[in-house]
């Protein structure tokens, strides 16, 4: 379900706020509603290929615990890839929802 | 004692995976330490069946060390690519600065040179030409080449291509540099020492750089295609 998506999510879930691996699978299960139920460790070659494009930026710094603690923040090309994103994902759930508006219509004339 | 700390012994092979890059590895422990100590804090404190418990939830560190890899392969060569052409227009410009200097400085070749050079270089000039077209080849074939996740032996057959293809390339200029090096040896011999001769030795020590550079670049991706095929035969 996710599969090709993951980048998108990854952008998504950083976009309140700068955060560490941990908290951005965290968001992105709470945000799903536990629907995106992915292996953890998923994410960190997404975190690291999204930096790499100019998508995210990252520092490390120290969590409560004393470890040291990588956080991410999504750039300015980041939060217009997400714009991107989110407009192309709206076209496509407007054009599915017209698809299946209208077999519902026909199925709806069928019956009768 | 190493039986209670899976955390440690995941991350330590994970690392083990990842040791063709040391930085990436280094970076990645840090990090998944930090994730899997926070999710087992989560689960009510490092007790080693909550560190357990996080790994399972985290998955499989071949899983996850196949996708770096794959990332990090993809870039590497690539990067080797671009390389290999900035070299052939490096060398270009190294020999175009020398001769242009000797041109300035009416440096005149002595009978030895030039009948030396009757025969060098066409064998400078053809060497040189070969590397163009195979430096060219390599960075085209490599800059179109994806790496999907699960390192398909396909996909890696295609990225050692283009690395043949660019050691190729380094091969036609290293015979050029050699056959420069003579030349310039011969030239510079038969000289007075000055400083104007800086100009032709750093121009050939940048050549020699540029070469062993693309080289060393060549090594570290084919040891990383290695690490990929060790990894993809799991």
């Amino acid at each position: 379900m996710l599969k090709g998506h993951l980048d998108m999510i990854v952008l998504a879930a950083l976009a309140g706020a700068p955060a560490h691996g941990y908290a951005v699978i965290q968001e992105i299960h709470r945000r799903s509603g536990g629907a995106f139920d992915l292996p953890e460790g998923t994410i960190y070659p997404a975190l690291q290929r999204l930096e790499k494009a100019g998508l995210l930026s990252s520092r490390w710094t120290t969590a409560e615990s004393g470890r040291r603690r990588r956080v991410y923040t999504l750039t300015r090309r980041g939060r217009l890839a997400l714009a991107d994103h989110r407009a192309v994902w709206q076209r496509f759930i407007e054009a599915v929802g017209g698809m299946f508006g209208h077999a519902d219509h026909a199925t709806a004339r069928t019956d009768r | 004692m190493r039986q209670h700390e899976p955390i440690a012994d995941y991350a330590g092979a994970l690392t083990r995976q990842l040791g063709f890059d040391a930085a990436l590895a280094r970076r990645v422990r840090a990090e998944i330490e930090d994730h899997l100590f926070e999710a087992a804090d989560e689960l009510g404190g490092p007790s080693p069946d909550n560190q357990r418990s996080a790994i399972a939830r985290f998955g499989d560190a071949d899983e996850l060390a196949r996708h770096l890899l794959a990332d990090c392969l993809l870039a590497r060569a690539q990067r080797v690519g671009l390389l290999c052409a900035l070299a052939v227009i490096g060398l270009f410009a190294a020999m175009e600065i020398r001769l242009a200097w000797y041109g300035f400085m009416r440096w005149e070749s002595g009978a030895t040179l030039q009948a030396l050079s009757a025969v060098a270089l066409p064998i400078d000039r053809y060497a040189f030409f070969v590397a163009i077209g195979f430096a060219l080849a390599g960075f085209c074939h490599l800059a179109t080449q994806r790496m999907p996740a699960d390192l398909p032996s396909r996909h890696r057959r295609q990225l050692n291509c283009g690395l043949a293809l660019c050691a190729a390339a380094v091969g036609a200029l290293l015979a050029a540099v050699i056959v420069e090096s003579v030349l310039t040896g011969i030239r510079l011999a038969a000289m007075p020492f000055s400083v104007a001769i800086v100009i032709p030795v750093l121009s050939l020590l940048a050549e020699i750089v540029m070469v062993a550079a693309v080289a060393f670049g060549i090594a570290t991706t084919v040891q990383t295609t290695m690490a990929a095929s060790a990894l993809a035969r799991r």
